[in-house]
């Protein structure tokens, strides 16, 4: 009932590449939870800073592949956390945000905090399998 | 049958004197609120380092699970709050000590935290095993809006989420802000008066979804002020009388002047009595 679901990609394990003790989903009672996702390269685990608008995308297409090899999609995500490191930002976010979610969007709520390593941006959500 | 709303009653611990319930369980999951490191029993706050209070924290969230019929082995996501993103590592070790193998998900940030501690964590659980498994077919997944139009803010100022979106029997509904709904315009009176708004339009966006507060199980409170914690819990007792949901609180800085926003997780349908 509540299953582990491993990384397909090296990169996106950030247990393994950080020591972040934290699984990269668990799926439990038709819901996916995922690991709080940063600018990651999916191949390598690199961490990628860039802007809002650069690290955004590469968030998006790491949890793309992370829920689609989980059965879900970015269009089943049900509620997201979108963390930024100032609310300067916010509009930047959106712009960017709006092209992977285009049709019914998940709810969320935008948090300005302090993000780990530097990171301007990190998306923590929550998808229906 | 609409799914079960129940508040878990830890024995171990002295009764709050928060409008808030140390976890509820909604459905299959138990939604504990943010724990800081509180000895359960004489209620006294260490004030100690990050690992110590870490340590605490998990040592309570243990029993609170277990109390639920649920483990810390049943998580499947944590949500940890700390005062500096320099105390990673320190939290981290005596996390690990916690959830020796496959951990649950976790999302850590920096955050004020009210009441001057250094660590805050939540979590989701599964409820523990009573009755045979139940399967997952491929949740229904859709979007809730307000009836009164006024208050679909995401709409109106042409933004990317939904108010509300449902995934089987969870609502998830988007972070909410004092919105006149005359107008549609920002309610930007005095903070009790904010959070007073704010729940009125989180009650109609559940009602128009068929559900209500008394279905909420969790809640997250951004304040843009930590001051006006005591008022918050003034003005959360008016709304939620008995058996109030889990909640964590912090304090960030918040767009259009907001002195609060209010996110909320409720079950679908109403309370069976």
């Amino acid at each position: 009932m509540r299953d582990v679901i491993p990384a397909t990609v090296p990169g996106l394990d950030l247990g393994r590449e950080y020591g972040h003790h934290q699984s990269p989903m668990i799926r439990a009672c038709g819901l996916i939870f995922c690991s709080g996702m940063v600018a990651i390269n999916p191949e390598t685990g690199e961490r990628e800073h860039g802007t809002v608008t650069s690290e955004t995308r590469r968030i998006f297409e790491n949890l793309k592949l992370l829920l689609e090899s989980a059965g879900s999609s970015l269009d089943r995500i049900v509620q997201v956390h979108a963390m930024i490191y100032d609310r300067i930002e916010y509009d930047v976010l959106n712009r960017v945000y709006r092209q992977y979610v285009p049709n019914a969007p998940p709810a969320r709520t935008v948090m300005s905090v302090q993000i780990e390593a530097g990171f301007k941006v990190m998306l923590d959500v929550i998808a229906a399998a | 049958m609409p799914p079960l709303r129940q508040v878990i009653e830890p024995t171990i611990w002295q009764k709050s004197d928060l409008p808030l319930s140390a976890a509820v369980r909604g459905g299959n999951f138990v939604f504990v609120s943010g724990m800081a490191a509180i000895d359960p029993a004489s209620g006294e706050r260490p004030y100690d380092t990050v690992a110590a209070e870490t340590r605490q924290i998990l040592t309570d969230m243990g029993k609170l699970l277990e109390a639920a019929g649920s483990s810390l082995a049943h998580v499947v996501k944590v949500n940890v709050l700390i005062y500096s993103m320099l105390e990673y590592g320190n939290m981290n070790s005596v996390y690990r000590e916690f959830f020796p193998t496959d951990p649950p998900a976790r999302t850590v940030c920096g955050a004020k935290l009210i009441g001057d501690h250094k660590v805050e964590i939540e979590c989701m659980a599964l409820a523990g095993a009573n009755g045979p498994e139940p399967t997952f077919d491929r949740l229904r997944r859709g979007v809730i809006e307000p009836a009164n139009p006024k208050l679909n803010v995401s709409r109106n100022a042409n933004l990317p989420h939904s108010p509300g979106v449902t995934a089987g029997d969870y609502i998830f509904l988007s972070g909410m802000g004092p919105v006149d709904p005359a107008t549609g315009g920002r309610n930007l009176g005095p903070i009790g008066e904010q959070i007073r708004q704010t729940l009125r339009n989180m009650s109609h966006m559940l009602e128009s979804a068929g559900s209500s507060l008394d279905r909420v199980v969790k809640v997250m409170v951004v304040l843009a002020d930590g001051r006006d914690y005591d008022e918050l819990n003034r003005v959360w007792r008016e709304f939620f009388p008995v058996d109030p949901p889990a909640r964590t609180t912090c304090a960030l800085q918040l767009s259009n002047g907001n002195g609060v926003e209010i996110e909320c997780i409720a079950l679908a349908g109403a309370n069976s009595t």
